[in-house]
């Protein structure tokens, strides 16, 4: 088995899994398949020699944020009567126009030329945490830290928009 | 102080006038409004009295640059030569003595303050006018004074029987100005494409080259252009209807603008520009022949007239006529000797009507008048001494500066000579006529206005008295040399320090031949004053109520119908041409396909609103389909 | 740099200052942080400071306009929002610091160098702005505003990512620099990298809302509170413009060919969409949003002109167009009307007089009657691409000709006689804001002569 095989069919497989989050008509069924189609981007992480990104990916999404959204699935309490109905053409005019989409990037990509970065990826250590916190730290180290003001603001966002206020409850 | 500042403080000195009456005038009292209006008037005759004096030769003060392009700039600029100092000092004086007068004049009107801004205004124009250093500023004056002229002649628009005739009058004034103004615009353009400066003192140097490489039909293209600005505002043919009219306004201005000042704007802006005029001698002649047809023309209309303000504002026109028919010949210091004298005679015939009118409780009607002169005797002597003086009675003002004219035309051509005396006894008669009918006699207006007969005030007769005397003596200034080198021809010797003007050759006749010419015109005079006194004070003969009226009297009364002719030749065709515009273009077409096209719009604006759903997922398809048509669009183009 | 650290200190310091529940301290503490920002960047500009760098962030005089403006028109929205925020008193640190994170992305915008930083600075753009969008939570129509532009911006942000993603693939790198060189050596243009730019300017024609991505734009510009509306309609689309056009020119030496036809398409729609909607609506804040759509259109043509004033004329466009926003967004908030109708301003301009002139001049400004700044704002952009696209630009006067017909619209509704007009007060604040903004709309020409 090649290894261009297993790419195709973990590609393909992350693919459906995806398509499956859209198609599923229960939630919690959606859900799953997306905890699914993570763990199988990390699959694909892991063929590209980035192990370190897997891993995180896994906890963080497929672990922690998962989690969080079945939870919040259950409380809402979803049922057949409070689905939001959507209109046959809507739905039609989706299909289309996003098939169209792919046909037209399909088209487009099939005479592309990609870049080979082949030996960068070909280093085994090249993924570890060790090199990813170099770089991190040094020639990323602007990036890294202007996230942090991203991170504030989203923080302080929740908290604004989630915290109960008195006079809203009366 | 400095000639600039002189100049400068004679320019502004009425604008500030006008700003601080049109500003808080409303709430001064009369005396104080009439006050500072006549005060600035007579500073600035004094401050122009003193330039005079200290003036030696040509100066221009530039203050700023208006347009600066790299090869043509348009400077607000003044200058200061003998010819614009000149009249500066004509329209500063006679302009203050006419502003002194309206303080009695106007005391009654409502409209005080408004009207001594508007003077102040005009006068401020007309000061621009003379002693801008280029076409452009003359231009700006030529507007100024043009408004100025609308505003005053429609002074009385609300007036409860006359006020529609008064703007129609002012209408009239401003449209018959607008197409001279035209022409003058043109004029402007003309210059600048073919000289690249308007500055008089460039063009004057550029024209005295001797390898000029201007041709002839250019010269004449731009004579013709500047004569026609003229014939708009002096009042010639054809542009001449709306001086008439123009007597709708307060009597004073009458006298200032429409008599001693803008109308010889025109005359001014040919002696201004003498070094083309020299140059383009079929121009010349039109301006002859123009001013000859004008003079007589005017003449004639003018001895059937019975308002008594009409009579004069055709008198102005056929002097005015005169004055052309000099300017025709190249006799310019000779036309600008007229001007002057004009100014003192035609502002005093004018005061005097308006002492009369006031007199008569604004009666203008002369077969309403007579037997004025033991009521009003000031006024009657004034006024005697004015018609003398325009009848060109000997050794008065207007003899002496009509004799030059003549003696001009004696030179020139003999035929014209005999037209030009012709309409000097012309002048003679209506003017005598005049002065008979409302001053001798017996009174033919009503008891009422009878019992109010009444002298005027001292603020009104001071300015007759002074502009009487300067009348009288004006003649001096430019005597024939038959008196003898020492006084004879000063002005002439002024004027030739203007720009172009030494270059016009003088005239010199032999001594008998101005003995002869004087002679003649005195005997001409003498029998006008004969034949009208026979006529109106031993026969007591009467003009005839409007409807008798027959043959040439008829036709001299109706003012030879030039207004119906105007109106059947041009207005008429282009009333009917506006309608059919109207109807057509601006109703059927121009509107119609306006309001469909808004219609078009709020239509479309309704339906697009439509697109916005408020659901999401069909914004974000919207999206994609945007996204879709980029790359389908990117794959045709590749 | 300097300018973002201080900014993104006095956000935490406002944030801690707001325990105290004094909201005046907030205000005070964030108005001298902004004004501490806007000195460090203007003594940039003689001597640039230089003890912190990195590559990813670079300044130049653009950065230092740019940086400024959107400075200027934060502590603008900051004042007039003073009086909402203070309301709630255990959020007035909230809203502000979100403000002023908002601006560091938006500086981050004005100076990156590489697409780390762009599209980092995107997100802090726009992630406080989705947040803000909902911060009106008695209000449905603002959570609902919040949720759509949440849906939609994450969509943009998602074909953003493919976008550069593609770009990456295509030239290998991130840096504009190494980007532009490398499209420079290109010999025939690859089809990942075209695709990549089209992806690109579909999150960019998203993030300034041009038709067809302009839907969010009317329902999140009314949804918002009016603070937040002014800041969308200013800030918020100065930065994406600003950072896009750096992208663009920097990264792949300017858009030509396809693209520029592309631009144009959308340049027209999107004038005629924003301007044929504006004419029938009845609330301020959507003909705002309209308005702004159809002020998209006109800038868009910036992008098509390719010289070094680009920016500057851009800059010009925006600069003009913020004082009216600001000083619509401080009328409204005087008015200080849930429903936002129109005819609310009826006889606004003879009750209040001062504000009322001002308004009405703000309108004449979007409008662009001389001799208000938008005015000078309209003739640069047109002028400089007369030559190149003259149908364009006789399209857009035409379209600046319906405008005029909404703008008249409120104008005349505000000058009209009511006799049960009631006399709105003016807090000294918007006074304050009023007078800058006026000296802004009448000698903003000035100011932009001078920059340019």
């Amino acid at each position: 088995m090649s290894i261009d095989l297993i790419i195709y069919l973990l590609g393909g497989l992350t693919i459906g899994s995806a398509l499956m989050v859209i198609i599923s008509k229960h939630p919690v069924r959606s859900v799953l398949y997306l905890i699914l189609t993570f763990f199988l981007i990390s699959a694909n992480y892991i063929m590209l020699n980035a192990q370190f990104v897997a891993i995180v990916n896994i906890i963080v999404y497929a672990g922690a944020i998962m989690v969080l959204f079945l939870f919040v699935l259950m409380l809402l309490n979803l049922s057949k009567e409070n689905e939001p109905k959507t209109s046959l053409l809507v739905k039609v005019s989706a299909l289309i126009s996003g098939s169209l989409l792919l046909l037209v990037l399909l088209a487009v990509f099939k005479d592309a030329s990609f870049l080979s970065i082949e030996n960068e990826v070909s280093n085994p250590n090249h993924g570890l945490v060790q090199n990813l916190g170099k770089l991190l730290f040094t020639k990323y180290v602007l990036p890294f830290e202007v996230s942090s003001i991203l991170f504030i603001a989203a923080m302080v966002g929740a908290v604004l928009l989630a915290k109960r206020d008195k006079n809203i409850i009366e | 102080m400095t000639i600039n500042l002189l100049l400068l403080s004679i320019l502004f000195l009425p604008l500030i006038g006008a700003f601080f009456n049109g500003i808080v005038g409303k709430y001064l009292s009369k005396s104080i409004v009439g006050t500072i209006a006549t005060g600035v008037m007579f500073i600035a005759f004094f401050l122009s009295f003193v330039l005079f004096t200290k003036l030696n030769g040509p100066e221009v003060y530039s203050l700023f640059s208006v347009i600066q392009l790299s090869d043509f700039s348009l400077n607000f600029s003044l200058q200061a030569d003998t010819l614009s100092v000149w009249m500066t000092m004509i329209v500063t004086g006679v302009g203050a003595l006419i502003h002194l007068f309206s303080m009695g004049y106007m005391h009654e009107d409502k409209g005080y303050y408004k009207f001594f801004t508007y003077l102040n205004l005009f006068v401020f124009a007309m000061l621009i006018l003379v002693l801008g250093s280029n076409y452009f500023m003359l231009f700006f004056g030529w507007e100024g004074v043009g408004i100025c002229s609308y505003l005053l002649i429609g002074f009385h628009y609300s007036d409860e029987q006359k006020g529609l005739a008064n703007s129609l009058a002012a209408r009239k004034a401003f449209i018959m100005n607008r197409i001279g103004d035209l022409g003058l615009l043109i004029a402007l353009f003309m210059i600048l494409a073919q000289f690249g400066t308007l500055e008089y003192r460039e063009l004057a140097e550029k024209m005295s080259l001797a390898d000029l490489s201007v041709s002839t039909w250019v010269m004449f293209g731009i004579t013709l252009c500047l004569f026609i600005g003229a014939t708009g505002k002096s009042a010639q043919i054809p542009l001449f209807t709306w001086l008439p009219d123009a007597m709708a306004g307060p009597t004073p201005v009458s006298a200032l603008i429409h008599a001693a000042t803008m109308v010889t704007a025109g005359i001014f802006l040919v002696v201004r520009s003498n070094f083309f005029f020299e140059k383009a001698p079929h121009t010349q002649e039109i301006i002859l022949y123009i001013g000859l047809a004008t003079s007589l023309i005017a003449a004639f209309i003018a001895i059937k007239q019975n308002d008594i303000k009409k009579v004069l504002a055709y008198s102005t026109v056929s002097q005015l006529g005169f004055i052309f028919v000099s300017l025709g010949m190249g006799g310019y210091v000779a036309a600008m000797f007229h001007v002057s004298t004009h100014a003192f005679f035609k502002a005093l015939l004018f005061l005097g009507s308006g002492s009369v009118i006031h007199a008569m409780h604004h009666e203008q009607d002369i077969r309403k008048m007579g037997a004025l002169k033991k009521y009003i005797p000031i006024t009657h002597i004034t006024f005697l001494i004015g018609t003398l003086a325009i009848a060109g009675f000997p050794f008065l003002s207007g003899f002496f500066s009509k004799d030059e004219i003549l003696a001009h035309a004696l030179h020139h051509n003999f035929v014209i000579y005999i037209l030009l005396a012709f309409s000097a006894m012309l002048t003679a008669i209506y003017m005598f006529r005049l002065y008979f009918l409302v001053f001798h006699g017996e009174f033919r207006g009503s008891d009422h206005q009878k019992s109010h007969l009444h002298e005027s005030p001292l603020n009104m007769t001071l300015p007759l008295m002074i502009l009487a005397v300067l009348s009288v003596i004006g003649g001096v200034l430019n005597l024939p040399s038959l008196f003898g080198e020492g006084i004879s021809h000063w002005f002439t010797h002024l004027l030739k320090q203007t720009d172009g003007l030494a270059a016009v050759a003088d005239i010199h006749l032999v001594q008998s031949k101005i003995i002869i010419l004087m002679l003649t015109a005195s005997i001409v005079t003498i029998v006008a004053l004969i034949f009208t006194y026979i006529l109106y004070v031993k026969k007591q003969s009467r003009p005839v109520e409007d409807n008798q009226l027959t043959g040439w009297s008829k036709l001299s009364f109706n003012k030879l119908y030039f207004d119906e002719i105007y109106h059947f030749l041009f207005v008429k065709p282009i009333e009917l041409l506006s309608e059919l515009t109207h109807n057509i273009l601006d109703v059927s077409i121009l509107n119609k396909s306006f309001y469909k096209v808004a219609y078009a719009f709020n239509h479309s604006g309704q339906l697009i609103r439509k697109w916005q759903n408020g659901i999401v997922s069909s914004y974000l398809l919207w999206m994609v389909i945007g996204i879709v048509v980029m790359l389908f669009y990117y794959l045709i183009k590749k | 740099m300097e300018a973002i650290i201080i900014l993104f200190s006095t956000g935490i310091v406002s944030l801690f200052i707001a325990m105290t529940r004094k909201p005046i301290l907030v205000l005070l503490t964030a108005l001298i942080g902004v004004t501490v920002t806007a000195i460090v960047m203007s003594i940039n500009w003689y001597t640039p400071m230089q003890w912190v760098k990195y590559d990813g962030i670079e300044t130049d005089y653009f950065t230092i306009i740019y940086g400024a403006t959107a400075t200027l028109f934060s502590f603008l929205f900051i004042l007039i929002g003073y009086s909402k925020f203070s309301k709630e008193v255990y959020h007035t640190g909230d809203y502000i610091a979100i403000l002023i994170f908002s601006l560091c992305g938006a500086l981050c915008l004005f100076s990156f160098t590489d697409l780390f930083m762009f599209f980092i600075g995107l997100e802090i753009l726009s992630i406080p702005m989705y947040v803000m969008a909902g911060s009106n939570k008695k209000n449905l129509l603002s959570s609902e505003a919040a949720m759509k532009y949440f849906f939609t911006g994450s969509f943009a942000t998602g074909v953003l990512l493919f976008g550069i993603a593609c770009v990456y693939g295509a030239l290998g790198t991130f840096q504009l620099k190494e980007m532009s060189e490398a499209i420079a050596a290109m010999k025939n243009s690859s089809a990942l990298l075209q695709v990549g730019m089209i992806l690109i300017l579909a999150g960019f024609l998203f993030k300034v809302g041009a038709v067809p991505f302009h839907f969010w734009g009317p329902d999140v510009y009314s949804g918002s509170p009016n603070v937040v509306t002014g800041f969308m309609a200013t800030v918020v689309k100065l930065a994406a413009f600003c950072g896009f056009l750096r992208l663009f020119q920097l990264g792949f030496n300017g858009l030509d060919g396809f693209f520029v036809e592309i631009l144009i398409a959308v340049s027209v729609l999107t004038m005629f969409v924003g301007n044929l909607s504006a004419l029938r609506q009845t609330k301020l804040k959507r003909l705002i949003a309209y308005s702004s759509i159809t002020h998209v259109g006109y800038a868009l043509i910036c992008l098509l002109v390719k010289n070094e004033h680009t920016p500057a004329y851009l800059w010009t466009y925006f600069f003009a167009y913020g004082f009216s926003i600001v000083a619509l967004i401080t009328v409204s908030m005087i008015v200080n009307d849930e429903n936002d109708d129109i005819d609310r301003y009826k006889a606004f301009a003879r009750t209040n007089p001062f504000a009322g002139f001002v308004m009405i001049l703000a309108l004449l400004s979007l409008a662009g009657v001389p001799p208000l700044v938008g005015f000078f704002g309209k003739y640069l952009v047109f002028s400089s691409a007369i030559e190149q696209y003259p149908v364009l630009i006789i399209i857009a006067l035409i379209n600046s000709g319906i405008a005029i017909y909404y703008y008249l619209k409120v104008i005349l509704t505000a000058i009209s006689k009511d006799d049960n007009a009631e006399k709105s007060t003016v807090s000294p604040l918007h006074a304050i804001v009023l007078s800058i903004s006026m000296f802004g709309l009448i000698l903003g020409g000035f100011v932009t002569f001078w920059v340019n």
